[in-house]
């Protein structure tokens, strides 16, 4: 996090909030990928869990949680590919998924610093 | 100034609501949705910015860009792209749309600091401007706004021309690529020859006017090409293509000259007018960091400058005694 972003007196009460809104983000991409993964009818799931991990991608980095922002932005772009070239195959998105999700939980209410 | 963010994401417009109060002078107003901002953005007076996400559900940010820029009142307002979008089809589509500029998420404050100063600077600029040129009448209530009178080095705004935006806007994008390092952009630059003779020759009407014929000749002769272009001022225009991809510029201001012909150039008293374009060099685009590439793009602007003065001294020694604009 920058030194301006440590002179905001509020920051600590918007990474709780994140954090707090980071559970159901996180149990939301675990619903994706358990769609996905049965390889039914998974569009809609693929498109959620873009829109999360845009999402976390967005503000992570600004809160201080570079390592979780950066991740969620490496798995969006694994996600969007898949969107974008309709592949058959969803392995690459479902380990990508994964791997971000093993980090994931480590922000997830009591397991978060 | 008066700022409408706009974002889906709740916590991005709560880290900016708190980022605003701490560095104060400026008033927020945000939003979740493009549809609910487009009604505060006409229903509120004096927004003199806005901060837009891009992946939004229903319209995107782009396409709200579009839309307010529709509005007249917000054709030349200061848009500032905030978004995760980090390719570079989504800050290309988004300049081509209007942006002022473009910051990617996850932002550090302090470059979203220095951005809205810049953006500050602009609005405060401008409104200098329209303050100098208000005339107040003793006795009256009333403050009658003027135009400001139009100078050569001024770039101003030229509207509903494809590709073109504000000269400060195409110094923004190629700083962006720059700092994002996404290199293969091209760029070069166009003068119009004689171009103070021709201004002092004609109304300042006229000359916006000729400005605005030759920046839609060159669009013209670029269409199905992906390009930015800029009118800068003292007769040149800024133009960035990309992929790589550049005219054979010779050919280019011949198509471009023969376009201008097609239009006939006149005055708003008749007069033909004699406009040539010549083009300067081109570059394209390598490892050169953000401040660095806007002085290549000042060198390539020189290199049209002096095309045209090339030209006009060209001209001069042919027809030593038709010299005229």
């Amino acid at each position: 996090m920058n030194s301006l972003a440590h002179k905001l007196p509020g920051i600590a009460r918007i990474r709780e909030r994140f954090l707090e809104m980071h559970d159901e983000r996180h149990d939301a991409l675990e619903d994706a990928l358990t769609l996905i993964s049965s390889g039914e009818d998974c569009q809609q799931a693929l498109l959620t869990a873009r829109d999360i991990l845009h999402k976390i991608a967005g503000s992570a980095g600004s809160l201080g949680f570079a390592d979780l922002g950066e991740a969620a932005g490496k798995a969006e772009t694994v996600v969007q590919e898949h969107i974008d070239t309709n592949f058959r195959d969803q392995t690459p998105v479902t380990e990508e998924l994964d791997r971000f999700l093993e980090l994931s939980i480590t922000y997830c209410s009591t397991t978060a610093e | 100034m008066k700022i409408l963010a706009v974002d889906d994401d709740l916590i991005i417009l709560e880290l900016l609501r708190e980022f605003f109060a701490v560095i104060g002078e400026h008033e927020l107003i945000t939003s979740d949705s493009p549809e609910e901002a487009l009604m505060i953005a006409s229903t509120t007076p004096d927004i003199q910015c806005f901060l837009l996400d891009i992946q939004m559900p229903g319209m995107d940010g782009i396409e709200l860009c579009q839309a307010l820029r529709k509005m007249p009142r917000f054709k030349r307002t200061p848009v500032l792209m905030l978004t995760a979008m980090s390719e570079k089809r989504y800050i290309d589509n988004a300049f081509a749309a209007g942006a002022t500029d473009y910051v990617t998420k996850p932002f550090e404050l302090s470059e979203l600091q220095g951005r809205i100063q810049l953006v500050a600077s602009l609005v405060q600029e401008r409104r200098s401007g329209s303050e100098r040129a208000a005339v107040s009448y003793p006795g009256r209530n009333r403050v009658r706004r003027i135009v400001p009178q139009l100078t050569l080095d001024q770039p101003f705004e030229i509207n509903d021309v494809k590709g073109v935006i504000e000269a400060h806007a195409l110094e923004n994008y190629l700083q962006k690529l720059t700092r994002s390092a996404m290199f293969g952009s091209t760029i070069f630059a166009f003068a119009i020859r004689d171009v103070e003779k021709l201004f002092h020759s004609i109304k300042p009407y006229d000359f916006r006017g000729v400005i605005s014929d030759v920046a839609e000749a060159l669009s013209d002769c670029l269409v199905g090409n992906q390009f930015l272009m800029a009118y800068l001022g003292n007769g040149l225009f800024g133009c960035v293509t990309e992929d790589g991809w550049m005219p054979d510029l010779d050919d280019f201001v011949s198509r471009t000259q023969i376009e201008i012909l097609k239009m006939g150039l006149y005055s708003s008293d008749g007069t033909p007018l004699d406009v040539e374009v010549v083009h300067g060099k081109a570059l394209r685009l390598d490892w050169r960091s953000s401040s660095s590439v806007l002085t290549a793009f000042e060198d390539i602007v020189d290199s049209a400058r002096h095309a045209a003065l090339c030209a006009s001294a060209q001209r001069q020694s042919r027809w030593p005694l038709r010299a005229t604009a």
